[in-house]
């Protein structure tokens, strides 16, 4: 008899001896009723997910003695740095800097004791509107992540920053990390997520899932990185709740992949929030990026932005589904989004499915999406001045990947972020800063 | 420097250039005139290397290479340089890293380090100088948001840059007030040597006042129809192109 991947699940969900009434076995419950999405799913209809069916929860539980010495980039100096490792909180890689008042950074298993009223009032409390099988499996086999809590008027003056590593994973599994993070009023946080894996030989599979509250007046900014190795199957959802007045801004930054899914789910439940949420992705060889974005206005006053860009070359795929609701009252609503992409090849395909769902009947909502190759003129033009055709295309694509890094606020992370996009197309003797520092790949 | 033979070009089965021919050595300025539609500007495009004409006939040569065989960017590090009659806006792509790329492509072309960041900005200020152009358009967007004004100087000024073998101005002059016409011509002529070659072309006299040219041809109908040296122009100027019609028979 055959081992089914569902049985593997079971098996691995009974050992962890969860209580039928628990948050993470109504979870299980349901992910096992759901199943592996199909293409049937609107959700992942360009996405195939057969990969995932064949794989069973991680219980690994490596972590290596110390970071590599390639993370010394002047992105992560003095910062609060958090490492987990297949989704494992790793206290002896993490660093803290200097405390900062209201701002508590811990894992989440001490969260549970000494915050418990905030992460029971808080926790998995953001799916259950739209239910999704991989956030489901998250709740289920979630190992103790990263919580984030900054209380009423704290303001962080450093970023947080997360390093999520891949790192020797039992064969065939899947490591699902789970973060909490809660802005009380008025509070300001900055976040810097970057995905690693420790091995680009290995394949890697992560179920990612954070959950963000941003309360009233409270301003949360959120820069993620992925440059993961061209083996890495990765799902992430990323759930935001805005209150009144409150402000979040979103960068997407995704270098590599093989299979990169990203859902970011924002609701507006507060008049005068405010949602920014940017992306750009490069794809090669048959890597394949879906980003889908939900931004639900159920408050009047909200203001929403999203401006996503991707390049593709040689086979690969891409799927943008950027959807904006506007609820019924959520009038003088302001929403814009624009997905643009770049074919650099004849093979590459991209689905880009923008989507407005409106029942309010006073506002303004603008979309808009394009697909194109490079522009010629631009070519030529560059090869005039003496730059080989090959280079003159890289450079017109760095420009159009700029305009998402350029919108980046931390200074620090909008340099790195310019000089992976340098290295990442071989555009290093162009770039302007004088010595381009060894990026993570190299 | 630059030898065209009996060239004939044509775009989507439309013939534009019909037999043309000229001849430019180091040190001279050729200017083209010629009423609109006449192939000047195909002129420009092909010998800098643009791939959607087809060339039937005849060969262009330049520093005994067939230019024929070569890329726009093989061409360009060769020592040609075209200021476009509507230079291209590339949005995210400073005018300093554009120079910075072109600068050390044509230094590795000639085996040679790229250039260190402090003599490329000394470069760079004493360039901005010849053309009258303020520091803050080097760190923008190339040509994105110019006037028209801006970027034909940041045309001239990518050519004092390049310090072209030979520099195509393709109708420079358009859309150029009489101070950014002086600004732009003073620019081209303190770049004249005995070494250097330019072809301008343009539709009115008014430039060659400035850039004062050796020979003047006049196109028309794909060819050099009349040929003569700077009077020419200013003959055209006052007569405009009909006598020139008569004079060939059309």
């Amino acid at each position: 008899m055959t081992t089914t991947s569902a049985d593997k699940f079971e098996e691995a969900f009974s050992k962890l001896k969860k209580s039928e009434s628990s948050i993470e076995a109504k979870s299980f419950r349901r992910f096992q009723k759901m199943g592996i999405p199909n293409r049937k799913s609107e959700a992942y209809k360009y996405s195939n997910l057969s990969y995932f069916k064949n794989l069973k929860p991680d219980t690994s539980g490596n972590i290596p003695h110390k970071l590599p010495d390639y993370f010394k980039h002047d992105y992560l100096k003095d910062k609060n740095l958090l490492v987990t490792v297949n989704g494992i909180f790793a206290e002896s890689l993490s660093q803290f800097a200097e405390d900062e008042d209201g701002i508590h950074i811990s894992c989440m298993c001490d969260a549970r004791k000494e915050f418990r009223d905030i992460v029971e009032a808080k926790y998995n409390t953001t799916s259950s509107d739209h239910p999704d099988a991989f956030s489901e499996m998250n709740t289920a086999f979630a190992h103790c992540g990263i919580f984030v809590y900054a209380q009423r008027n704290a303001q962080a003056k450093k970023p947080i920053v997360m390093l999520h590593l891949a790192y020797k994973q039992d064969a065939g599994s899947i490591a699902c990390q789970r973060n909490l993070i809660v802005l009380e009023q008025n509070s300001e946080v900055e976040i810097i997520e970057d995905y690693i894996n420790l091995d680009e030989e290995e394949a890697f599979n992560i179920n990612h899932f954070s959950e963000y509250f941003v309360e009233k007046d409270a301003r949360l900014k959120v820069n993620v990185y992925q440059e993961e190795s061209n083996k890495v199957h990765f799902i992430g959802n990323k759930f935001f709740e805005l209150s009144e007045r409150s402000n979040l801004k979103v960068t997407a930054v995704n270098f590599q992949g093989k299979f990169v899914r990203n859902n970011f789910r924002v609701i507006l439940n507060g008049e005068h929030a405010e949602a920014t949420v940017n992306g750009v992705f490069i794809n090669e060889n048959e890597d394949h990026t879906d980003s889908r974005i939900l931004i639900k206005h159920n408050a009047a006053h909200c203001e929403s932005f999203q401006t996503f860009k991707g390049i593709l070359d040689d086979k690969s795929t891409g799927v943008f589904n950027g959807k904006v609701y506007v609820a019924e009252g959520a009038q003088k609503t302001n929403a814009f989004q624009s997905n643009k992409n770049i074919l650099m090849s004849e093979e590459a395909v991209i689905n880009t499915k923008p989507e407005l769902e409106i029942y309010a009947d006073d506002v303004k909502c603008s979309h808009g999406a394009t697909c194109g190759q490079l522009d010629e003129n631009a070519i030529f033009y560059a090869q005039t001045r003496g730059i080989p055709r090959d280079k003159a295309k890289k450079l017109i694509v760095f420009a159009f990947a700029q305009e998402v890094i350029q919108a980046i606020d931390n200074q620090d992370f909008k340099n790195f972020m310019e000089r992976r996009l340098v290295h990442n197309l071989g555009l290093a003797e162009y770039s302007t800063h004088e010595t381009v520092q060894s990026g993570i790949k190299q | 420097m630059l030898k065209i033979s009996n060239l004939k070009a044509s775009i989507d089965n439309k013939e534009i250039l019909k037999g043309f021919s000229m001849e430019v050595k180091p040190g001279e300025v050729h200017a083209i005139m010629g009423p609109n539609g006449t192939g000047k500007s195909t002129l420009a495009n092909i010998i800098t290397g643009r791939d959607n004409y087809d060339i039937s006939e005849g060969s262009i040569h330049f520093l005994d290479e067939n230019l024929l065989e070569l890329d726009p960017d093989e061409r360009a590090r060769l020592g040609i340089f075209l200021a476009f009659q509507y230079p291209v806006e590339i949005p995210g792509v400073t005018t300093t890293n554009f120079m910075k790329a072109a600068i050390n492509e044509r230094r590795k072309h000639h085996g040679e380090e790229p250039m260190k960041a402090g003599d490329f900005l000394k470069m760079m200020k004493e360039k901005m100088k010849l053309v009258d152009i303020d520091q803050k358009f080097m760190s923008r967007s190339l040509n994105e948001g110019f006037s028209g004004g801006e970027k034909k100087r940041n045309e001239i000024f990518q050519m004092a840059m390049l310090e072209p073998k030979l520099a195509i101005l393709d109708e420079t002059d358009s859309g150029l007030d009489i101070d950014a016409l002086k600004i732009v011509s003073n620019g081209v002529n303190q770049l004249r040597n005995k070494d250097n070659a330019f072809i301008v072309i343009t539709h009115y006299q008014r430039l060659l006042d400035y850039i004062v040219p050796d020979f003047v041809h006049v196109m028309y109908d794909g060819r050099i129809v009349k040929s003569g040296d700077k009077e020419l122009a200013k003959e055209l100027e006052a007569k405009g192109y009909d006598w020139i019609k008569e004079e060939i028979g059309v």
